[in-house]
């Protein structure tokens, strides 16, 4: 694969500890990946397993890391699974998954609830 | 207190102090570059894509360049909301290309609504278009702007109205088209949108209705599967609707009707594979056997052939009896195939077609056979005997057995004639399969049958699948 760039990334990168992590998890991907191109079910029981394993903080390293080597299906799969993993859930669950915090005026949040109502039906309790 | 529980305390919330320290230099999700986030949402159902409007004011406006936008209203009971939800989504949706609309919804009085956010998905150059419309309180149009929009290569169309259509069609690059329950009734219109139809290889016509229009003609260079269902409720129109099909790249034709209007296709040379499923009331017995007479004289050409008991049966009327001795060479015929119901062998019009169909090499009774025992008369069903059994046929299947009387007699036919016969396929309904007492004594009878085929082999396949 593109061992320049990947070589590149380790000497960019600051903190050793971090970068052993994804060394561990990217790297076996591509390998894996072509494994399992084909086979949509263990590629799901893959994605579980990241998933329960993997915290959203880790998350946000491999997409990086795949960002920065320019790793397409790497990339393409962890976006999925952070979509599949936020889909039909509440607010607060997403916003703690992201680890954001709501900065809307009292009153501004209601109003966007009510204009987009509809897309508010049928959302998994946390 | 105990002293150690003392000493052990603040060591524990110093290490606690630590990791929150790196838990904050630690990157969160939230913090992935822009492009990566829409990405993100762009994978998700319009619903959560639009939710997330709500997470924070940096995620306000994050979901509207998604490419994919999906309503389905058909809650009527959350009417108001989903109206509200598609307009203002619609409203502030940025000016980046859509490339799926997707559109289920009831019109009733908001028929201009439903009109301009399919104008607002042309504006965006849309390139996947479904829609599916109903319950229309007042007369409905769709805007002007869809029958010109250059970047659509999709369309589903469901509309049960009168399609009205603009003075100017040009559908530069559609190729999948498939208007279902539409009702066309401007005859000079209709034919300029079936002629303005470049690239178009896929069409369908499910329940469409062609009301005062006589003749219409479907021509489309580049055309490979048309399919057409024909609407069961009868038509006003006691002749129906000529449609003629150029079928210049034709490869596959699909039919399912009572023959309400007549179809016919020409130039039919690529045309492989066709399928007519017709149902019909005594009635109309003459009108459908004259119209599936003419389409069949088209098919001369084809490999793959499916038909019914009732296409059979419909053939078999008076006056196109007459007719069947001059049905064309099915010259490339390979494969004959019968769906929906039970084939009785005693069918002059089967008889004709395979004997017409010289190089039939498989035929396939999806739905089983019979034939009445009356052994003096079965003699004679297949005589003369086609030349394609003496030659060419080699594999025969036969499904949904169940071992009566009548289903022997046609199997002892078949076997008898189809001198090189190098497989009869029996396969038993999953209902028979269960009868385990009289299983062994059918494969006795079966396999006792004398064979015309010397190196015939009987399957006697249990459908434990």
């Amino acid at each position: 694969m593109k061992f320049c760039t990947v070589k590149q990334y380790f000497d960019d990168e600051n903190n050793n500890n971090v970068t052993n992590g994804i060394a561990t998890t990217v790297i076996p991907l591509p390998n894996k990946h072509l494994k399992i191109k084909a086979n949509n079910k263990e590629m799901e029981q893959y994605e579980q397993e990241l998933l329960r394993n993997v915290m959203p903080q880790e998350l946000t390293k491999l997409i990086l890391a795949a960002n920065y080597l320019n790793f397409k299906e790497a990339l393409d799969f962890f976006c999925r699974t952070v979509a599949n993993a936020i889909q039909n859930k509440s607010v607060d669950y997403v916003r703690k998954f992201f680890g954001l915090e709501s900065d809307f005026e009292p009153g501004e949040e209601e109003k966007l609830c009510k204009e987009f109502a509809w897309s508010f039906e049928g959302v998994d309790e946390d | 207190m105990d002293g150690s529980g003392l000493t052990q305390q603040p060591k524990k919330q110093k290490l606690n102090e630590e990791r929150d320290v790196v838990d904050r230099n630690i990157k969160c999700l939230h913090n992935l570059p822009e492009e990566i986030l829409r990405y993100i949402l762009s994978l998700l159902p319009t619903k959560d894509a639009i939710r997330t409007s709500v997470l924070c004011k940096r995620w306000e406006y994050l979901w509207t360049s998604i490419p994919n936008l999906y309503f389905d209203g058909s809650e009527l009971a959350k009417r108001k909301n989903f109206m509200n939800f598609v307009e203002r989504v619609l409203l502030l949706r940025d000016s980046s290309d859509i490339k799926t609309f997707t559109l289920y919804c009831d019109v009733l009085r908001d028929a201009s609504h439903v009109s301009a956010w399919i104008s607002a998905a042309v504006r965006r150059n849309v390139q996947q278009l479904y829609i599916r419309l109903c319950n229309f309180r007042e007369p409905f149009s769709l805007p002007h702007s869809l029958f010109t929009c250059m970047t659509l290569t999709e369309l589903e169309l469901e509309m049960p109205c009168i399609l009205k259509l603009p003075p100017t069609i040009c559908f530069t690059n559609l190729k999948t088209l498939n208007f279902r329950y539409v009702t066309f009734s401007n005859e000079y219109l209709t034919q300029k949108l079936f002629s303005g139809l470049p690239v178009l290889e896929q069409l369908d016509l499910d329940y469409c209705k062609w009301v005062n229009i006589k003749v219409v003609s479907i021509s489309a260079p580049k055309l490979l599967y048309i399919g057409i269902t024909e609407d069961t409720e009868n038509q006003n129109d006691e002749k129906g609707c000529r449609v003629m099909i150029s079928g210049v790249s034709l490869n596959v034709f699909y039919y399912f009707g009572e023959f309400y209007n007549e179809y016919r296709v020409y130039n039919s040379s690529s045309l492989v594979d066709a399928s007519i499923f017709v149902d019909w009331s005594l009635q109309r017995q003459r009108q459908v056997a004259h119209r599936m007479y003419v389409l069949l004289t088209g098919f001369y050409r084809v490999k793959k052939l499916l038909l019914t008991n009732s296409t059979l049966e419909a053939l078999t009327n008076a006056e196109v009896v007459e007719l069947l001795p001059h049905l064309p060479i099915f010259k490339n015929l390979e494969y004959l195939g019968f769906d929906e119901s039970l084939v009785n062998l005693d069918s002059i019009a089967l008889l004709k077609i395979l004997q017409k169909s010289p190089r039939l090499k498989r035929m396939v009774f999806s739905e089983g056979i019979s034939l009445s025992s009356d052994y003096e008369r079965n003699d004679r069903i297949l005589d003369p005997v086609p030349p394609c059994f003496l030659s060419q046929l080699n594999c025969i299947k036969v499904y949904d057995y169940e071992g009566d009387e009548e289903e022997l007699s046609a199997v002892k036919i078949l076997l008898k004639n189809a001198v090189v016969l190098d497989k009869m396929v029996i396969t038993c309904s999953h209902h028979f399969a269960k009868d385990l007492e009289n299983l062994n004594k059918v494969h006795e009878q079966l396999l006792k049958l004398p064979r015309g085929s010397k190196h015939c082999e009987l399957v006697f396949d249990l459908n434990l699948s």
